[in-house]
């Protein structure tokens, strides 16, 4: 396979992950896809400096490590100096949703969601809508609709997690 | 920590204070339970985020578009977009979507290359006798009124908000018509670029038949016998289903060379 079709192939088969290793560092959800691309890129550039047995996911991440690092050294703000140091701290623990088969589990436990709690997950992932915007449109506040949205996260976590420990359809 | 400094920081960590994300710091630091259930949530976060947004449909052609423009590689740009495309068509996420939009976010790599080499040709009406008479409609369905003009050549890329019909969405359609005059007799290829759907008739013959919406550029192919010197009927209605849109016409046979259609070869009447 040449070096086009290899690219094509570790992109198509390790985006999902990359793209969920940076989200875990803690890098805000809309600069995500930007800082993955960036990996990608770096990672063709440098395709001839991968050693050989190191599987492409493996340098993907340490390049993703590098970038989100930098990423938080860049800013000017002091508090990004300490989320600099939550992202090292992140970095170190397991990410258990990373495989991208989970996607397709995730629709089973949405479906289960109230319609109320599916409907603020769709406002804020599908419509982009921020948690003061959702909260105007439920006649909620944006804390409120910022914790609600932690807890209906919590409980699809609690649904993947039973689902994947053989429990069964959630 | 509290919970809603936790979701303040997974809602708007832009927004954090520094002592609030100093707190954030020395609670992780703290408690590694409440740190995994950070990562968690940071990874439920994205893995919605990946599930619903149409944004993410289009992350290989954009690594595609950002590998071709810092110029590191363009000859696998295409391959790649195709790849997202066969990718995109296996995920049942995009029942979610409205379909034209999903089909033209993912278009976008490609796309830049195309504009930048490709402007809408279009010429008044009293340009000559050459080129195809066009009618432009608002809407996938070649009804209504029309917008009329004569276009020198089939050789478009509309970016987003550039359609001839001023139609907020970049849904349009439209219908070329004229005569195609070959060079030499023998068994021609018709080739169209395009996104979305492309019919194309000769001498009242369907050569090409892509009448559905794509999600990147795609190709279609179609042969037929042509006289040189005579000028054939060529009729061409195409529509866009959102955003972005893109249509050629290419020719070539055993003695011509793969070329646009040029306007010196083609007529309105």
């Amino acid at each position: 396979m040449n070096a086009s079709g290899e690219f094509e192939t570790v992109l198509r088969e390790t985006q999902s992950v990359i793209r969920a290793y940076i989200a875990g560092m803690g890098v805000p959800l809309d600069t995500v896809d930007d800082l993955a691309q960036e990996v990608y890129l770096e990672f063709y550039k440098g395709r001839e400096r991968r050693p050989e047995g190191v599987e492409p996911v493996r340098w993907l991440k340490g390049i993703a490590k590098n970038l989100c690092l930098n990423y938080f050294r860049r800013s000017k703000r002091k508090a990004e100096q300490h989320l600099e140091a939550v992202a090292v701290l992140l970095e170190r623990l397991p990410c258990p949703l990373e495989p991208v088969q989970e996607e397709d589990a995730l629709d089973g436990c949405l479906e289960k969601l109230p319609g109320r709690s599916r409907e603020m997950i769709a406002l804020r992932y599908q419509e982009g809508m921020e948690s003061a915007a959702i909260g105007r449109k439920l006649g909620l506040s944006a804390e409120a609709v910022r914790i609600t949205l932690l807890r209906i996260r919590t409980a699809l976590r609690d649904c993947l997690g039973r689902r994947f420990a053989g429990e069964g359809t959630p | 920590m509290s919970e809603p400094l936790i979701a303040k920081w997974l809602d708007d960590r832009r927004s954090l204070s520094e002592d609030e994300a100093l707190e954030i710091q020395r609670a992780l630091s703290a408690d590694p339970e409440l740190a995994q259930r950070v990562k968690d949530q940071l990874g439920l976060d994205d893995l919605l985020s990946r599930r619903l947004s149409v944004d993410r449909g289009s992350f290989e052609s954009q690594v595609a578009q950002r590998l071709a423009t810092s110029g590191s590689e363009q000859a696998f740009t295409q391959s790649t977009l195709d790849a997202a495309r066969r990718s995109e068509r296996a995920q049942s996420w995009r029942s979610w979507l409205p379909e034209a939009a999903a089909a033209a976010l993912l278009i976008a790599g490609l796309m830049f290359l195309l504009l930048r080499r490709t402007p809408d040709s279009a010429v008044p009406a009293a340009a000559g006798a050459v080129g195809l008479q066009a009618e432009y409609f608002k809407g996938r369905e070649l009804k209504g009124s029309p917008m009329r003009r004569r276009d020198p050549k089939i050789d478009f890329a509309w970016a987003k908000g550039t359609n001839p019909v001023r139609e907020p969405k970049d849904i349009f359609s439209a219908r070329w018509t004229g005569k195609i005059l070959p060079r030499f007799s023998e068994r021609y290829t018709l080739r169209t670029q395009n996104d979305d759907g492309v019919r194309v008739w000769i001498d009242g013959k369907l050569v090409i038949d892509d009448w559905n919406a794509r999600y990147v550029v795609s190709e279609n192919r179609g042969e037929i016998e042509l006289e040189a010197g005579k000028r054939h009927d060529l009729r061409i209605e195409y529509y866009n289903g959102g955003d972005l849109g893109v249509l050629r016409l290419y020719w070539s046979s055993a003695s011509q060379k793969e070329e646009i259609v040029p306007e010196s070869q083609l007529s309105p009447e």
